[in-house]
């Protein structure tokens, strides 16, 4: 399983929303806040992309903000 | 943030938010995105913390140092389209005020729904008596006209104009 944090001061919930919708055919995907994070659990990732799912998915993140952004 | 295998490459840099705002640190993460798996992190009320792992065969010092370039260069661009943006607005605007009509213009708008179009409208701007150039062409056309007794000598192709290609060019045998 792996986690990840997102700071609620810089990303936006609803991207990480969006991006855990896009991704839900590769892994699962919950989502849950505690104090100033947003806390992704990624679990049963497809063996493929099990060592980058983590990465393209905060990159990911960071695309549609800064997307939503321009 | 990620929680993963320890990566040598992994880089971090902090930025203070009073120097790069979150929009000129949002624009420049992006640019490296096909690089390395970046993320952000608030580390201090004044401070992000980027953090960059490169991916396969690409190195984490060459991507750092071209994020900072590229924060400046994202800094500057923020500062200059702050600069600009009341220029930019009063652009838009007279244009969009000069594509109006002049009822528009004078701030009669109730009047806009009786507006015609097409170039019998006076109120578009128009007119052809309002267009002295277009007048004077229209003319220079007509004394044309008449000299050539009403009608142009199209068929008299001294230049060869009207000749097809293929007949121009074609291989003698």
């Amino acid at each position: 399983m792996k986690e990840l944090n997102f700071d609620k001061r810089i990303y936006d919930i609803s991207a990480i929303k969006s991006t855990a919708a896009c991704f839900k055919d590769l892994a699962k995907f919950s989502i849950s806040q505690k104090e100033n994070y947003i806390i992704v659990k990624i679990d049963d990732a497809e063996q493929e992309f099990g060592d980058v799912i983590a990465g393209e998915f905060a990159n990911y993140v960071l695309a549609l903000m800064i997307r939503d952004l321009k | 943030m990620i929680k993963s295998k320890k990566n040598k490459n992994l880089k971090k840099i902090d930025l203070n938010i009073r120097i790069y705002p979150l929009e000129v640190i949002l624009g420049s993460v992006y640019a490296f995105l096909d690089k390395a798996f970046m993320s952000l992190d608030h580390i201090s009320s004044e401070l992000i913390r980027v953090s960059i792992e490169p991916r396969e065969n690409i190195s984490g010092d060459r991507v750092l140092g071209d994020l900072k370039n590229e924060l400046i260069n994202q800094l500057l661009r923020n500062h200059v389209s702050r600069q600009n943006q009341s220029i930019r607005e009063y652009i838009v605007a007279s244009a969009i005020l000069g594509a109006a009509p002049k009822k528009v213009k004078t701030g009669k708008v109730n009047e806009v729904s009786n507006v015609k179009t097409g170039a019998d409208n006076p109120d578009l701007g128009l007119s052809l008596e309002n267009d002295k150039d277009l007048l004077k062409e229209l003319k220079k056309i007509e004394k044309e006209f008449s000299i050539t007794g009403g009608d142009f000598d199209f068929k008299n192709d001294t230049m060869g104009i009207a000749v097809p290609w293929e007949e121009k060019f074609k291989r003698k045998k």
